[in-house]
Parts: C-alpha cells; sequence; structure tokens
C-alpha cells in the first residue's frame, strides 16, 4: 500500500467517521436524556432529503435557505415525534419505548417507500460543486473538504452548546441524572424536547450531506444508523466527546478494513472490532466502569 | 391412574391453551391450501417469538439478532440437504443443535454488557451473518439456496408441514410455559429486576443467561429451518436484520413476558400483511400505523390490552346481576 493510497483510504475514513460520530452524537443525546434508543433517527433524515431533493428544491428561494427549511421540517417531525409518542403515553419501560421508535422507524420507512420507492434511486445535486483541490500532489474532493468542514463546524457548535450555554448545562444535567436535575428546577420536558429537535435536525443534515455522495434512496441511511448505533457504544454512551471518538475511529477501522480485506468483509469486521473493544471495555472506550448499585 | 384425574391435575389455562391449538389444528386441515399455508407461517413465527420472548420477556436481555439464529436454521438445513443430503428432519435437528452452540456463543458477550450495548451487539451480530451468507458462494450468494422439497410439501397437500409446525409450536409453548414456572423462570425474573441482587442471592447469572440465549437460539433455528421447508427457498433477503426487528416486534406487539404473547404478536406481524395486501403499496403503512398505535397506547401488548377489555366487561356487567340472582334464591321457597 503506497502513501497516496494509505492517504487517500484516511481521509474516506474520516468522513464517513464524521457521519458516524455526528449521528452517534444525536443517538447519544437522546438516550441520555430520555433513556430511548432512536432507532427512526436515520429514517427521519432520509424523509427530509426527500422532500429536500424533489419539493423544497423547486420553491423559488436560495439553496441555503431551502436546506434550512428541510432541516426545520426534520426537527419539526421529530419533536413532534417524541411529544406523540414518548411524552403522552408514559405507561411502558425502556424495552417499550425502544419498540416505539422501532415502529416509528417502519412508519417512516413505509412513508418513503410509499411515495417515492417506485421510481428509486434518484440522484441529488451535491452542496458543493465538483472538483478536486491539489494539497501537495494529493486530491481532495469538494465535497469531502465540505462535508468536513460541516460536520467539524457542527461538532464544535455543539461543543460550544454544551460547554458554555445555560441549555447545555441542563442538557449536561439531564443527561447525568434526570430526577436530580428536575430537582434542581431544570424542566426535564422541555429539554427532552429540545434534545429531539437538536437531534432530528443533526439526523436531517447527515443524510443531505450523504445522498449526493451516494445514490438516493429509500434504504440511505440504513447502513449509517447501525454505525452510528456502534460508533455511541464503542465511545462509551456516557462520554459525548466519546462517541465522536469512537464514530472516526470506526470510520478509519472501517476503510481500512475494506481497502485491506475485501469490500465484503466490512461489516463482519466491524463486528469483529466492536467485539474485541466490549469485551475488554464492556462501558466503551471512554466511560468508567461503574459498580452496580442495589 | 385414570385418564380424568389426569386431566384433572392439568391446569385449567393450560387446558383452555390446549383446545384452543385442537381447534386450530382441525381448522388448519379443513382449511384450502392457501391459508394453512399463512397459518403455518403463522406457527413458525410463534415459535421464533416463543424463544425469543424467554430472553427477552422473562431475563429482558436486550437480544435484537434473533433472526440470525434463524438465518442459522434455515442456511443449516438448507446446506444439510443440498450438500450433505440429509434427511429433512435430521437437517432440522442438526441446525438447532448448531444454533443453540451460537446462541451460547453470542450470549457470551451478554454477560457483561447490558441494554444498549447488547442491543447493537446482537443486532449486529445479525447484519453479520446475513451479509457473511450473501458474500459467500456456498450458501449461494446473493439468489440463496432452492432446496428440493417439493415432495415433502406435497404431502397431504401440506398437512403434514401444518401439522409439524403446530406441534413444534405446542412444544415452543411447553419449553417455555416449564422455564416460566420452574426454577430458571424466577431466577431470570430476578436477573431481569436486578442482576446484582440476583447474583448475591446465589443465583448462577452466567449459566442462567447463556441457558436463555442457547434455548432461544434453538427454537428460533428449528423455526428457521422450518421456514426453509415450508417456502423451499433460502435466500439472504429473508433472514436481513429486518426480520430480527419484526420477531422482536412480534413479542413487544403480543405481550412481552407473558406466555401466550409471541403466539398473539406473530398473528398480527403475520396477518396484517396478508388482509392488507388488497392496498398493495399501502400495506405496510397500515402495518406500521397498527404497530404503532399497540405499542403506544398499550405497552403490555395485545395480551395487556385484551385483559384490560374482559376486566371491563366483566367489572361493569356481571356484578349487579349476581345480587339480583341471590335475592330471588331467597324469596323462592
Amino acid at each position: 500500500m503506497n502513501f497516496d493510497l494509505a492517504l487517500a483510504t484516511a481521509v474516506a475514513g474520516i468522513v464517513s467517521g464524521a457521519y458516524y460520530s455526528l449521528l452517534g452524537l444525536a443517538i447519544a443525546l437522546i438516550y441520555r436524556t430520555t433513556a430511548v434508543a432512536n432507532f427512526a433517527q436515520g429514517e427521519l433524515g432520509t424523509l427530509s432529503t426527500f422532500l429536500l431533493v424533489l419539493y423544497i428544491s423547486r420553491l423559488p428561494m436560495p439553496p441555503l435557505l431551502q436546506l434550512i427549511l428541510a432541516i426545520a421540517i426534520a426537527a419539526g417531525i421529530s419533536s413532534l415525534a417524541y411529544i406523540t409518542l414518548l411524552r403522552a403515553q408514559r405507561g411502558g419501560d425502556a424495552l417499550n419505548l425502544t419498540v416505539r421508535t422501532l415502529a416509528l422507524y417502519t412508519l417512516v420507512h413505509s412513508v418513503t417507500l410509499y411515495f417515492w420507492g417506485a421510481n428509486e434511486p434518484y440522484t441529488a445535486k451535491g452542496l458543493f460543486s465538483a472538483g478536486n483541490v491539489d494539497i501537495a500532489g494529493f486530491k481532495l474532493a469538494y465535497d469531502q473538504m465540505g462535508t468536513l468542514a460541516i460536520a467539524g463546524s457542527l461538532g464544535l457548535g455543539l461543543f460550544i452548546l454544551f460547554r458554555f450555554t445555560r441549555v447545555g448545562l441542563a442538557m449536561r444535567s439531564v443527561a447525568m441524572n434526570a430526577e436530580v436535575a428536575s430537582l434542581l428546577g431544570i424542566d426535564v420536558n422541555r429539554i427532552a424536547l429540545v434534545v429531539w429537535l437538536i437531534a432530528g435536525a443533526i439526523g436531517a443534515l447527515v443524510a443531505m450531506l450523504i445522498a449526493p455522495v451516494s445514490f438516493l434512496g429509500t434504504d440511505l441511511m440504513q447502513p449509517y444508523i447501525l454505525k452510528a448505533f456502534t460508533a455511541a457504544v464503542l465511545g462509551g454512551l456516557t462520554s459525548f466527546p466519546g462517541v465522536v471518538v469512537g464514530g472516526l475511529l470506526l470510520g478509519l477501522i472501517e476503510s481500512f478494513g475494506s481497502t485491506w480485506i475485501s469490500i465484503h468483509l466490512r461489516e463482519p469486521f466491524t463486528f469483529v472490532i466492536l467485539l474485541l473493544v466490549l469485551l475488554f471495555r464492556p462501558a466503551g472506550l471512554f466511560a468508567r466502569d461503574h459498580a452496580g448499585r442495589v | 391412574m385414570s385418564t380424568g384425574k389426569l386431566l384433572a391435575k392439568i391446569p385449567t389455562r393450560v387446558r383452555w391453551v390446549l383446545m384452543a391449538f385442537g381447534l386450530l389444528l382441525m381448522a388448519g386441515m379443513l382449511s384450502g391450501d392457501y391459508p394453512r399455508y399463512v397459518l403455518t407461517l403463522w406457527m413458525i413465527y410463534s415459535l421464533s417469538a416463543i424463544g425469543l420472548n424467554i430472553v427477552l420477556g422473562f431475563g429482558k436481555i436486550y437480544s435484537l439478532g434473533h433472526g440470525g439464529f434463524m438465518l442459522v436454521g434455515a442456511y443449516g438445513t438448507a446446506v444439510a440437504l443440498n450438500h450433505f443430503h440429509w434427511p429433512a428432519s435430521v437437517a432440522v435437528a442438526a441446525a438447532g443443535v448448531l444454533a443453540t452452540l451460537v446462541g451460547i456463543l453470542i450470549g457470551l458477550p451478554a454477560i457483561r454488557l447490558k441494554h444498549f450495548s447488547l442491543a447493537i451487539v446482537t443486532f449486529a451480530f445479525g447484519i453479520t451473518l446475513f451479509q457473511l451468507v450473501k458474500s459467500t458462494p456456498y450458501t449461494g450468494g446473493p439468489q440463496g439456496m432452492f432446496l428440493d422439497v417439493n415432495q415433502l410439501q406435497a404431502i397431504w397437500k401440506g398437512r403434514l408441514l401444518w401439522l409439524v409446525a403446530l406441534l413444534l409450536c405446542l412444544t415452543g409453548l411447553g419449553i417455555s410455559y416449564s422455564v416460566m414456572i420452574s426454577r430458571t423462570g424466577r431466577a431470570l425474573r430476578m436477573i431481569a429486576a436486578n442482576e446484582t441482587v440476583a447474583r448475591s442471592f446465589g443465583i448462577g447469572v452466567t449459566f442462567h443467561k447463556l441457558a436463555a440465549f442457547g434455548l432461544a437460539a434453538m427454537l428460533g433455528a428449528v423455526s428457521g429451518g422450518m421456514h426453509a421447508l415450508i417456502t423451499g427457498v433460502v435466500a439472504p433477503e429473508t433472514f436481513s436484520p429486518d426480520l430480527s426487528i419484526l420477531i422482536f416486534a412480534a413479542v413487544m406487539i403480543g405481550g412481552q413476558g407473558r406466555l401466550l404473547g409471541p403466539v398473539l404478536g406473530a398473528a398480527f406481524v403475520v396477518a396484517i400483511p396478508e388482509l392488507t395486501q388488497g392496498a398493495r403499496a399501502l400495506s405496510l403503512m397500515i402495518y406500521a400505523v397498527l404497530f404503532l398505535t399497540v405499542v403506544t397506547l398499550f405497552p403490555k401488548g395485545l395480551l395487556g390490552m385484551i385483559e384490560a377489555g374482559v376486566r371491563r366487561v366483566a367489572g361493569e356487567t356481571t356484578a349487579p346481576p349476581k345480587t339480583v340472582a341471590a335475592d330471588n334464591t331467597r324469596e323462592a321457597p
């Protein structure tokens, strides 16, 4: 393996790692604040991407506004789902809440399949123009650079939100212990709503980044959502930076794995890595083990 | 001991279940070929869901890769039939044994992992198997394998396979029932409630979790093997991760941790798509809406819904007539 190929593989790995990290962050956020594994995360992104590509992009407004409108719709659906499916009917345990998101996944998937399944795959226009930049002989595509820039700034934005704002502080405290947070006067319901809103927006943005580089089909996000879950588990759900590192690590491992071994064995290879990590660090790479409490 | 005494020893609820299955058996024998096929499919999915219920319902162990065990069963059966030329019954049994071992193996991480992490690991396990059989020429690659089981399917126009599926489902229920009322079931429920407490009571957490996984895998694999026999084809897409989600949904829709919950849930996931076939593309959406409604409004599943309904009807209508009857008898002499 020569140096150029290694570098290209690394860049590809980091780009897909960025997708996994962002989606993983959304999943970890929801899991930490509302104790639900949101399986519908990816499908909501697919739905909003379809809306953007087929309808919103035809509206007479600047592309950036179209993008923001589509993301807002996804965020709206996500928070609506939280209100109607989870908050309105509290009777179930964690298992029941999780299966509700699975049902939502099925519903959203069936909707995309009904409207756009017959003519898929569509091609989505890229957010960035085609072309490469030459950096000392190494070619970097515009969309890769753009993706990394957007992912990076989004990650930075989230970091600032968590670290320096009151809402972010409230989110972290709800994630740590919702009961104590509510005793301290934090409106846990409102925070949960904000979290679902943010997660919906992240999912939509990631889907819109992915759609131009792959084909836009009804199963656009299915491979990514599982990797995002894996990234979240790898990093340890308790630590948000851990999830980002987990995602990037996963992207790199996968990228090099499929170049070195075989593209068909990418999934099994990822699974072996996941198993090995969890075998030695059951709580993830970056989480401290908690002793069982009675 | 006479048969009457023996019958009296069987709990009433079990008698009702046996009676219901007797009626079902007749219905399947007398019905047309296609309804019988659907009923057989229901029994097969029930068996798989009964297996998952042991892990998920009793032990609250998040297993999201149950379709993987069905895959092992189906492909094990197919390989044994096509490559080794074993008889069908031996093939299914061997696949069951193989899957039990796989189940114990995949149960190993379950000892250390919980909730979310375990769900992801088991889900990834299902996907990995799916990708493996899809990319291996030995198992037919993306097309899968065709089985030469026309003769077997034609015996009594499918009534033999219907009987076998029904008996296997009943056996699965028997296993589930004996787990439920035995030490193992109590241990699993305790582990579900609090693992640390269970450990401190001297319950072998490792042993029970592995046993539950092995048992679930075995039932899932036998179900997968039967699926291969009645459809005559084993394709990767049948055993995609969606199947794991489907069986998971069946357990949750029917009522987790309950004996008959999985059977009801399997009826739901088999019947709704069949009944809405006329709606074509809308079929999946109708299924999804019903699925979402049931799990959101009735966290205890269909079984909980039915019980709540029965209690409401019973509570409102039976109480007043009783006093009237009592008054009548007093006045009669």
